[in-house]
């Protein structure tokens, strides 16, 4: 579970329904781009802030063949497709109004590039799609040839709790967000390696999703259409271990001791200092504090005793302070 | 606010000076109070009324063409046809409208959708007469062709063929560097670019508008255009990317009383001249309409809440982020924000001023301390009014 650093007390304007949401990050806006179909069906395009300050920016939008479909795209490249033909287009979307002329003529089965759950990125040539359930898709911008699927084995759900988009997050790296599950999975679509699985705080919010890529910190607005700000951190949940190599060492022997600190989907949790004790004092730990690395391992060495008397069962006792 | 105004030295207008010397032909003439009457602005069709709004570089003066109708004449159960009239108001700096300071009779202003200055101070019209739409030069007087730059609309690639039919609401034509941008809402609600209209005309670009409908354009210079649009948008377009580069809002719209923004761009002094047409006066059916001046840059508005972007940790340097813009969203950058803690305070600011930079976004340091608690930073942001 990512660690949820702020909660919005402004309300966005009411949108319609929940799946005509589209929120994307505009990195030259520093701030999100909202289109939805308003209460009486007008399509508006909005500015909302992380705080949940919302701005009108039109007085109409071109309607849901445009402002709802808009993938996600390389900083400065916002890509927008238009289900409007059986073929899909694809093109730089400006930021305030729409597109340009430059025009990419790109073909895949129309149900895979709707709404956000698509990305974009020329310097690379590749489009990603949210495929199926279990699955993401990468097709060559230039001929929309498939390039690889990636399976993420992920959800068995309805369509409504697929993945609900993708955003950019850095050059080859990718976050898949699901506006209804609060799944998340970071993944490198060059590699095509899974980063990180991981969730958001699944209570209270549904409509939209979004990831600011220069702060670094994903944004969701929520179904009080509150936003709420959550930082790519886990939340310690358990500890795997400790662990002792070898595990049972002899009188005046040694062991490395070993414990991952794990969020709740076992995300690895960095950089946080824990505490090491012994329960029973036999023997000596070479550390009594220490701090995960990035991959939430913490390392220590145990010292049997040297006392007979002191044989024995010991716990080696690890804590941190969330 | 989003713009900044600079002065509003025309407004409410009477229309004192709006005689009809310019048109002597049709007998228009009758006292002040016929002119600014609801007959001045309202019409059959959404398109007439006061329209075409520029500013015109050779003369200094800002000019409007307004089409009105007279209201029909009953004789019995005989009505006779409205007659159509047409008239030229000019404004020079601050003095009020006059009559037709560029003079000469007007031509045929029914069939015009646009009357725009374009580059080197030239007057270019659309025209939409008998199912075809032409876009050309005229003489600025009397508006009628002055065998310069012409182009049908048909022969212009990509053109919109609603446009052509319904006419679009705005050319801006730059013959200095070849471009033409025509902006229409009919049909396609878009900006449409082309190049190389001395030669062989090209297709550019199009950026869509976000919008109802479009008022007017307004020529800025070798690259840059204005739109006034519903709800007070005004919106700056590179014509030659294209792109856009600004959107902002007029003050104090409101949809009720005001009818439409008609913008022009004063190249002298660098500024935007909007021209407000306000219904008249229910009661007395006195003119509203004012003209107004804006510096083209956005107005601080509002200050976003700051928003931590790291994690929540004792001891740790928190960023806060937060916006400064104006009421359309526009950046406002660079500009200083305060910070402070309400005390009594654990941590302590590492940064104590925040400068907002790329969209308008700013930083400070909060330095949490050891101690768990609840802490509330405060933003401040000075804004200087407008005159």
């Amino acid at each position: 579970m990512l660690e949820k650093v702020f909660t919005g007390n402004k309300q966005i304007a009411q949108p319609q329904t929940n799946a005509s949401v589209c929120l994307r990050y505009f990195r030259a806006w520093r701030a999100f781009h909202c289109a939805y179909v308003t209460a009486d069906f007008d399509y508006a395009i909005r500015k909302v802030f992380h705080d949940g300050t919302c701005i009108n920016m039109s007085t109409d939008h071109r309607g849901a063949d445009s402002g709802l479909n808009i993938a996600g795209g390389t900083p400065g490249r916002y890509i927008h497709n238009s289900p409007a033909e059986w073929a899909y287009t694809v093109f730089p979307f400006d930021e305030f109004t729409g597109d340009k002329n430059i025009q990419k003529s790109f073909s895949v089965s129309p149900n895979t590039l709707i709404n956000a759950r698509s990305l974009v990125d020329p310097a690379h040539d590749i489009v990603l799609t949210v495929y199926s359930n279990a699955s993401i898709r990468a097709y060559k911008l230039s001929d929309a040839s498939l390039l690889w699927t990636l399976t993420h084995n992920w959800y068995s759900g309805t369509y409504d709790n697929w993945y609900h988009s993708i955003h950019w997050v850095r050059d080859g790296e990718a976050v898949l967000i699901s506006s209804s599950s609060g799944k998340v999975t970071f993944f490198n679509y060059l590699s095509q390696d899974i980063i990180l699985k991981t969730m958001i705080d699944g209570s209270n919010w549904a409509q939209a999703t979004a990831y600011d890529s220069v702060n670094h910190v994903i944004v969701a607005i929520g179904t009080d259409l509150k936003t709420r700000v959550f930082v790519p951190v886990a939340v310690p949940h358990h500890f795997d271990g400790p662990t002792l190599n070898p595990s049972s060492p002899e009188q005046y022997g040694h062991a490395n001791v070993t414990a991952q600190l794990l969020g709740d989907q076992n995300e690895p949790c960095a950089d946080w200092w824990v505490h090491w004790r012994l329960l029973n004092g036999k023997g000596w730990l070479r550390d009594y504090v220490g701090q995960t690395d990035k991959n939430g391992y913490v390392y220590n060495y145990y010292y049997s005793p040297t006392l007979e008397s002191q044989l024995g069962s010991e716990r080696i006792y690890v804590e941190v302070i969330v | 606010m989003a713009l900044w105004p600079i002065g509003s030295p025309i407004g409410p207008m009477t229309w004192l000076y709006a005689t009809c010397e310019d048109y002597p032909g049709r007998g228009l003439c009758g006292p002040p109070e016929i002119l600014y009457s609801n007959r001045f602005t309202t019409g059959w069709g959404d398109w007439r009324g006061l329209i075409h709004f520029f500013y015109y570089r050779p003369s200094d003066c800002y000019v409007m063409h307004a089409l009105f109708d007279y209201e029909p004449w009953y004789i019995g159960y005989l009505i006779l046809d409205p007659e159509t009239g047409q008239r030229r108001y000019t404004w020079e700096q601050s003095i009020g409208p006059l009559p037709a300071a560029i003079g000469g009779s007007l031509w045929d202003m029914l069939s015009m959708k646009s009357i725009e200055a374009g580059a080197f101070g030239k007057v270019f019209i659309v025209r939409s007469f008998f199912f075809s739409t032409s876009i050309y030069e005229v003489d600025p007087a009397s508006l009628q062709y002055n065998d310069g730059w012409y182009v049908s609309c048909g022969d212009i690639p990509n053109y919109p063929s609603q446009w052509t039919f319904d006419g679009s609401d705005g050319a801006i034509v730059n013959l200095a560097d070849g471009y033409l941008a025509v902006a229409g809402t009919a049909l396609k609600k878009a900006v449409m670019c082309w190049k190389n209209i001395n030669t062989s005309i090209e297709f550019l670009g199009e950026i869509p508008l976000p919008f109802d409908a479009i008022y007017d354009v307004a020529y800025e210079d070798h690259q840059s255009m204005w739109i006034s649009a519903v709800g007070g948008y005004i919106m700056k377009v590179n014509y030659k990317e294209p792109r856009v580069e600004f959107l902002s809002k007029l003050p104090d719209v409101n949809e009720e009383e005001d009818r439409r923004y008609l913008i022009a761009w004063d190249g002298l002094r660098g500024r935007l001249a909007i021209f407000r047409q306000k219904w008249d006066d229910p009661v007395t059916g006195a003119c509203q309409c004012t003209l107004e001046f804006y510096r083209p840059i956005g107005k601080a508005d509002l200050l976003t809440d700051p928003v931590p972007v790291r994690s929540l940790r004792a001891g740790k340097q928190i960023p806060f982020i937060f916006h400064l813009v104006g009421d359309t969203g526009e950046p406002i950058s660079p500009y200083s924000v305060t910070a402070s803690l309400d005390s009594p305070a654990e941590g302590s600011l590492s940064t104590k001023t925040g400068r907002t930079g790329a969209g308008g976004m700013g930083t400070v340091e909060y330095q949490a301390s050891l101690v768990t608690g609840d802490e509330t930073i405060r933003l401040e942001a000075d804004i200087e009014d407008g005159e």
